[in-house]
């Protein structure tokens, strides 16, 4: 069975639930005025901000999402990790100081600062709450994920609790009872993954003691075309030569009333090897179906293993207690069975196949399970260099991590808690490459849901630990969910509702407008949490930063660091960066797949716009600026 | 322009200018990472003692932007010390 429901994470779940709810029911009576609710009255110490922003920043995505990637395409996910923390440079070379001077509760302030512009305002609102529902996804798909297995209820009931528990958290006492628990969820998440981390390596690499035996058919071409196997009751369709599954390296073989795509394992002389695969693909009736049957059948198994562990020169069945260079140099001496997938559509639509391929350590080293660097194609480099230019780029302008820079007293405190967050950050990801190859390597991968990669991992060392593990995991949600939900009800309430369209309020029905924008967003998040279940959580992460990069971060840095920069400028330029890069995600190859059309027809070849939308939005504030300039 | 106004305006200026600097620098090794990747795809395959150049040149990275961010505040305290009246 994949996933079994147990009593402890129950249990730990729930009381995470009465912790959060009971310390935002506890911090609400000091949140009476906008500055305690939008920026916990700008008094929080730059330690408990710097642990704060780890919590804030390691969200699904980095908890489950790069690990899962490293888990399932090797070294690609750790690229990530290198991507996601450089942008902490830029953040606190560039960024972190002026944004403290300048501003007050949201990013649009900071941005506004020199040009008190109505029509600024507006679209850098629009930005941030863009960029921050577009970030929201990834959790809420993450928390679905974890939920699911945790509880045993169906994924939209899983998202739509979590939203209600992180709504009434923000919606109680915003950005306070956000910061303590994401100071709390930030050092759970470093300790927790140092004790898997640990764990992983005290257990040293093993060969399968119980290894999953693949079925395997053999079948001969007859002289008129039709397949004879060596198991009674199997069948091909006639025209099967001419099926999509053919020219993709499958079969689709029928036995009764069901039928499976065989991956093509060799052929020769007209006699087919077949061996047994793992898919998903789409019923009539629109349902998921995970090798062949609804998800709750628990058809589907683990995978995971080496195929042959060299350690220390010679093969062996166990290494023992490793050191994380040996163990990553056991990794890189062996050889894995990796699971690749491939995806065709046929008559019933889109089908995911995924196969076992015995990959050497070495080549899960080297880009290629996800940038196809390889291959020479310049389509493949374009879509890598644009991923890393938009990780570098986009934290500095995500707008839920620029507001904690509010939170804490002067500029050097600032800065101060953006050294503690690079320091936990960047240590948290070399402990993911354990994790994620430890999760390649132990036997427990669910292959069509990466982001369970960890927790999975640590239940292969006994359900206290994955208790505890899905737990933290669900409180990293927690953390990174309220902190967006507080930075889009902050662009509402005291941007638009405030600054913009300049409803009169006091102290008290601002931050009860707080309150209800936090409600809507809360409401919005729970329901793309549903649309887009199953994707990588890294992967959709990707995209929020690219939007955050086009639309944002030139505003923010030429706004700061150049003189001529005008607001007809800045608002071209958070347009331009917002609509190109949107507009470049809808018809990216990715978002084709999502639309069951296939990847090759996307008109836009690069799966992540920064590329082309970050140096779009550059020049559009550059020669809007230079055209509007007042004369001297 | 007071002179305590003064004084503030040239302290954010010198911090800006270390901040700048720094970030050029870091763009330069990033920039060298990820060309790296483009280029030489299966330079981060091959190995050092059985460690992937490619895991050495991030975690060196990561290394470094530690070392920076520190290097960067205590510039930043110096200057702060000497701004201060």
């Amino acid at each position: 069975m994949l996933y079994e429901q147990s009593r402890l994470a129950v249990g730990l779940f729930l009381m995470m639930i009465a912790l959060v709810i009971g310390l935002s029911i506890h911090l609400v009576r000091r949140v009476s005025s906008p500055s305690g609710y939008f920026a916990a009255g700008g008094q929080v110490h730059w330690g408990v901000n710097g642990i704060a922003f780890v919590g804030d920043y390691l969200s699904a995505a980095s908890f489950l999402g790069v690990s899962g990637m490293i888990a399932t395409v090797g070294y690609d996910g750790f690229l990530y990790s290198v991507g996601f923390l450089s942008g902490w440079i830029v953040a606190l070379f560039l960024v972190a100081e002026p944004l403290r001077r300048l501003g007050r509760f949201t990013f649009t302030d900071a941005l506004d600062a020199h040009f008190n512009s109505r029509g600024l305002r507006l679209v850098a609102a629009i930005s941030t709450l863009v960029v921050s529902i577009f970030y929201l996804i990834p959790q809420m798909v993450g928390v679905g994920a974890l939920v699911t297995p945790l509880l045993g209820i169906p994924n939209y009931i899983g998202v739509m609790l979590v939203g209600v528990v992180v709504t009434v958290i923000v919606a109680t006492s915003g950005m306070a009872s956000t910061t303590y628990i994401q100071f709390i969820k930030g050092i759970l998440l470093m300790v927790v993954a140092t004790v898997v981390a640990w764990s992983v390596l005290e257990r040293g690499l093993q060969m399968p003691q119980s290894p999953v035996v693949l079925d395997e058919l053999a079948a001969v071409e007859q002289s008129d075309g039709r397949l004879q196997f060596d198991l009674p009751g199997c069948r091909v369709a006639e025209d099967w030569r001419e099926r999509p599954a053919f020219a993709a390296g499958f079969l689709r073989v029928y036995q009764g009333d069901e039928s499976a795509p065989w991956q093509i394992v060799s052929r020769e002389d007209g006699r087919y090897r077949l061996r047994q695969t793992q898919f998903l693909e789409r019923h009539e009736d629109g349902r998921w179906l995970y090798n062949g049957a609804p998800a709750d059948s628990q058809r589907l198994f683990l995978v995971g293993t080496p195929a042959r562990l060299t350690y220390e020169g010679r093969d062996v069945q166990a290494t023992g207690p490793l050191s994380p260079l040996s163990f990553l140099r056991t990794v890189y001496h062996s050889e894995l069975n990796l699971w690749p997938h491939k995806t065709y559509l046929d008559e019933l639509g889109q089908v995911q196949v995924f196969y076992q391929k015995p990959v050497p350590g070495a080549e899960l080293f080297q880009p290629g399970g996800l940038f196809a660097l390889r291959s020479g194609s310049w389509t493949e480099r374009l879509d890598f260099i644009s991923l890393m230019l938009a990780l570098i780029c986009g934290t500095a302008a995500l707008p839920h991590i620029l507001i904690r820079y509010y939170t804490v007293p002067s500029q050097a405190a600032a800065r101060k808690s953006t050294i503690v967050a690079i320091g936990g950050i960047g240590f948290f990801y070399l402990i993911s490459l354990i994790l994620g190859f430890g999760a390649m390597t132990g036997g427990h991968l669910n292959v069509m849901d990466s982001n369970m990669a960890v927790p999975l991992l640590a239940r292969s060392f006994g359900m206290a630990l994955f208790a505890v593990v899905t737990a933290v995991a669900f409180t990293a949600v927690l953390g990174t969910v309220s902190g967006l939900i507080i930075a889009a009800s902050g662009a509402v309430a005291h941007d638009i509702m405030d600054r913009v369209l300049g409803l009169t309020m006091n102290a008290t029905e601002k931050v009860v407008s707080g309150r209800l924008a936090a409600v809507l967003i809360g409401c919005i998040s729970i329901y793309l949490g549903i649309v887009f279940e199953g994707m990588n959580v890294s992967y959709l992460a990707g995209w929020a930063f690219a939007l955050a990069a086009s639309a944002n971060l030139p505003a923010l840095l030429m706004a700061l660091f150049w003189s001529r920069t005008t607001r007809q400028g800045v608002i071209a330029s958070v347009l331009v960066g917002l609509v190109s890069a949107l507009a470049l995600i809808m018809l990216s190859p990715e978002m084709y797949l999502r639309y069951g059309l296939l990847a090759s027809e996307a008109p836009f070849a690069l799966n992540n716009p920064a590329l082309v939308a970050i140096p779009l939005s550059w020049l559009t504030l550059i020669a809007v600026s230079l055209r509007t300039r007042p004369p001297a | 322009m007071s002179k305590v106004s003064f004084q503030v305006d040239a302290l954010v200026r010198a911090k800006r200018r270390i901040g700048l600097r720094m970030v050029l620098v870091y763009a330069v090794l990033y920039a060298v990472f990820v060309l790296s990747h483009v280029f030489f795809p299966s330079f981060p395959g091959r190995d050092w003692d059985g460690i992937s150049w490619g895991v050495l040149a991030g975690v060196a990275l990561m290394v470094v932007s530690v070392a920076m961010a520190v290097l960067y505040h205590l510039l930043c305290s110096r200057i702060e010390r000497e701004f201060r009246p």
